[in-house]
């Protein structure tokens, strides 16, 4: 027999050993070219920051995860919220409705949006109808905005929800006896003690969103493009692979940036018994 | 600081009751507690006491039937406009919010200006011996310390009725008896009315002014802790409160007055009921003598087998077995209980020390709350 600690490495080994070559491999190669390719030094980073285009495009990609954060957030909040208040069997509905678009492919899912969105489709013809013209959002920030919302929208509610249902519901009731209406204990009460779920799903929808691909390329034009497009660009048409490390490196950084902040705030709820450790 | 006469508000409740579907959590009930009474609900769980608290509370509509405060009204008000302080079985504290906050909760609800709120907290956070703890979080104390917290954010608003559902189910033993006293305390000094649900019956006894015992959705009886020892209603209040032999028969008339017709014996009782009645004779361990030969005057006597006996210090408790098989309890000190297991004896008392009750076909299996 082997002995539990040796077991257990073992069973470490497997995945550690996946992650080391397909992953960590990958991002470390990355991070090493964009130091060392073609020189040593930091020329591909001073490069990047000083290009006013490609920090346009970075300005641009933290803006649209920003977006996406708030609207999955908006609708998410509520939608959980509904999940957790709502019959049993509600929230089975609610929760199906949730997770057949998650269990769909993303690209099936973007491109029906190509056509959803797309000029004289379905939604700029109801615009026009109304007397709106020219609003046909193909190309735009605006829709890829919504086309990652989409796909990362069961990200937040799963988050929230897995929170939200874990809350004791005598502390409403505590509140109540208190003397705080419904409205004033879901504020002072309720929404303070979903602040773990809010910092994760946000952190959770923002980090995926900054590196999402699929929906600008689709979605946007090359006017209006992501860091993910120009990092594809260098890499496949240019084949500047330091230069396309060093905006990766950025986009990384940006990403743990993110993380940590999401640690930093979620931390008094881990330490006052309410949040998840993670 | 005020007058306990004047701060306790008198509860009256009239045939509540609370149906779901078919079944009747609470069937009718009635009761009062006066201004500044400590009042005990005490049942076995499913018996109607927790649904009763939660619809003065406003948690739960009645079905029908009138809760009034001080004779008003109050079924139709949400909880948070009926100014009743409640502390919850598992404490219900805010965890993001430190123990001083919580305690002032209530009082910024109320609009009570900054520097008032921080002189109530503190003047609370003394009450309850928790000085210095303020800006603890709720899991940075102990269970004890969370307990008292949960009541001093109960009565800081100064409501004039007081709920508790089963505050100390969580808490060990010798906390718990410890808390008791300073329930006590705190209620003789708020002067406010206590209504306090619990299963224990020991806890109930210890703190109640008086004790309602709720069975299946009804009370059974409501009293002073010695009226339901002494003289229970029913034979379930007699489970349920201490401990009690119980002998069932018929209740007939002899020569030398009533008795009850036992499987056991003629047994002589005194009692209002009329003969031909079924009834129940109860008899508490302590009024229970033994003889080592059968008894030869007027008073009851059964003989019986020693099972076990259990030396406790000041007292002993011997477990015997009836000639029909059922056990009864005999609780005693000196020379008397000096006896051994499988030993057989002759159990007396006086004719005085039995009290019968009506028999009661329907007996909840959880009799013995502890």
């Amino acid at each position: 027999m082997l002995n539990d600690t040796r077991l257990r490495w073992l069973i470490l080994f497997v995945p550690v050993a996946v992650l080391g070559v397909f992953f960590w491999y990958g991002v470390a190669d990355s991070l090493w070219k964009s130091f060392a390719s073609p020189e040593i030094g930091l020329q591909n980073y001073a490069a990047f920051l000083q290009s006013p285009a490609e920090m346009a495009v970075l300005r641009r990609t933290f803006l649209v995860s920003i977006g996406v954060t708030a609207v999955c957030l908006a609708f998410g909040y509520p939608y959980a919220y509904l999940m957790t208040v709502t019959t049993a069997r509600l929230r089975t509905l609610l929760m199906v409705v949730v997770l057949i678009p998650f269990w769909t492919s993303m690209m099936v899912r973007t491109y029906a949006w190509v056509a959803l969105l797309q000029n004289n489709g379905p939604l700029d013809r109801v615009f026009k109808s109304l007397g709106i013209g020219g609003l046909a959002l193909i190309g735009t920030p605006g829709a890829i905005m919504i086309g990652i919302t989409q796909i990362l929208m069961p990200f937040m509610i799963m988050s929230l929800y897995a929170n939200m249902v874990r809350i004791d519901r005598r502390l409403l009731d505590a509140a109540d006896s208190l003397g705080a209406s419904p409205a004033v204990a879901f504020v002072k009460v309720f929404v303070p003690m979903t602040v773990p779920g809010v910092v994760a799903g946000c952190t959770l929808v923002f980090v995926l969103s900054l590196g999402f691909y699929l929906a600008p390329v689709l979605l946007g034009s090359p006017q209006h493009a992501m860091l993910s497009q120009l990092i594809v660009q260098q890499v496949s048409q240019l084949l500047d692979f330091g230069r396309a490390g060093a905006m990766a490196g950025v986009l990384l950084a940006l990403a743990l940036s993110v993380v940590a902040l999401g640690a930093v705030l979620a931390r008094p709820a881990i330490e006052r018994g309410y949040g998840e450790n993670t | 600081m005020h007058n306990p006469s004047q701060s306790g508000a008198s509860l009256e409740i009239s045939d509540l009751s609370k149906a779901y579907g078919s079944f009747k959590a609470l069937d009718a009930v009635s009761l009062t507690a006066r201004q500044g009474e400590f009042l005990s609900l005490l049942g076995p769980s499913g018996s109607g006491k927790t649904t009763t608290l939660n619809m003065i509370a406003g948690f739960t509509s009645p079905t029908s039937g009138e809760i009034r405060v001080d004779g008003r009204e109050i079924s139709t008000l949400p909880p948070y406009r009926r100014d009743i302080g409640i502390v919850f079985q598992h404490y219900a504290l805010f965890p993001h919010l430190t123990a001083a906050q919580n305690i002032a909760f209530p009082l910024q609800r109320r609009g009570m200006p900054r520097r008032d709120v921080a002189v109530r907290v503190a003047e609370a956070l003394e009450m309850v011996k928790l000085d210095g703890y303020g800006d603890r979080y709720p899991r940075q104390l102990s269970g004890g310390q969370q307990q008292r917290v949960a009541f001093a954010r109960a009565v800081v608003f100064k409501p004039k009725l007081l709920l508790m559902d089963e505050p100390l189910g969580a808490l060990d033993k010798k906390l718990r008896e410890d808390l008791q006293g300073e329930i006590r305390r705190i209620h003789r000094s708020l002067g406010i009315t206590f209504v306090f649900v619990t299963h224990d019956q020991e806890e109930a006894l210890a703190l109640s002014d008086r004790i309602a015992v709720f069975n299946h959705g009804r009370i059974e009886q409501i009293g002073t802790s010695r009226e339901l020892y002494e003289t229970p209603a029913t034979e379930f209040v007699a489970r349920f409160i201490g401990e009690a032999n119980i002998f069932s028969g018929t209740l007939v008339r002899g020569d030398a007055g009533l008795a009850l017709d036992t499987p056991v014996g003629l047994l002589p009782v005194e009692t209002r009921l009329p003969a031909g009645r079924q009834a129940s004779l109860v008899v508490r361990p302590e009024r229970l003598e033994i003889g080592k030969a059968p008894h030869a005057g007027s008073d009851p006597h059964v003989p019986a087998t020693v099972r076990d006996v259990v030396y406790l210090g000041s007292n002993r408790r011997i477990e015997i077995v009836f000639d029909d098989g059922r056990t009864g309890i005999i609780r005693g000190s000196g020379r008397g209980t000096d006896v051994g297991a499988g030993e057989r004896i002759d159990i007396r008392w006086s004719i005085a020390d039995g009290y019968v009750v009506p028999f009661s076909s329907s007996q909840t299996g959880d009799g013995h709350g502890s």
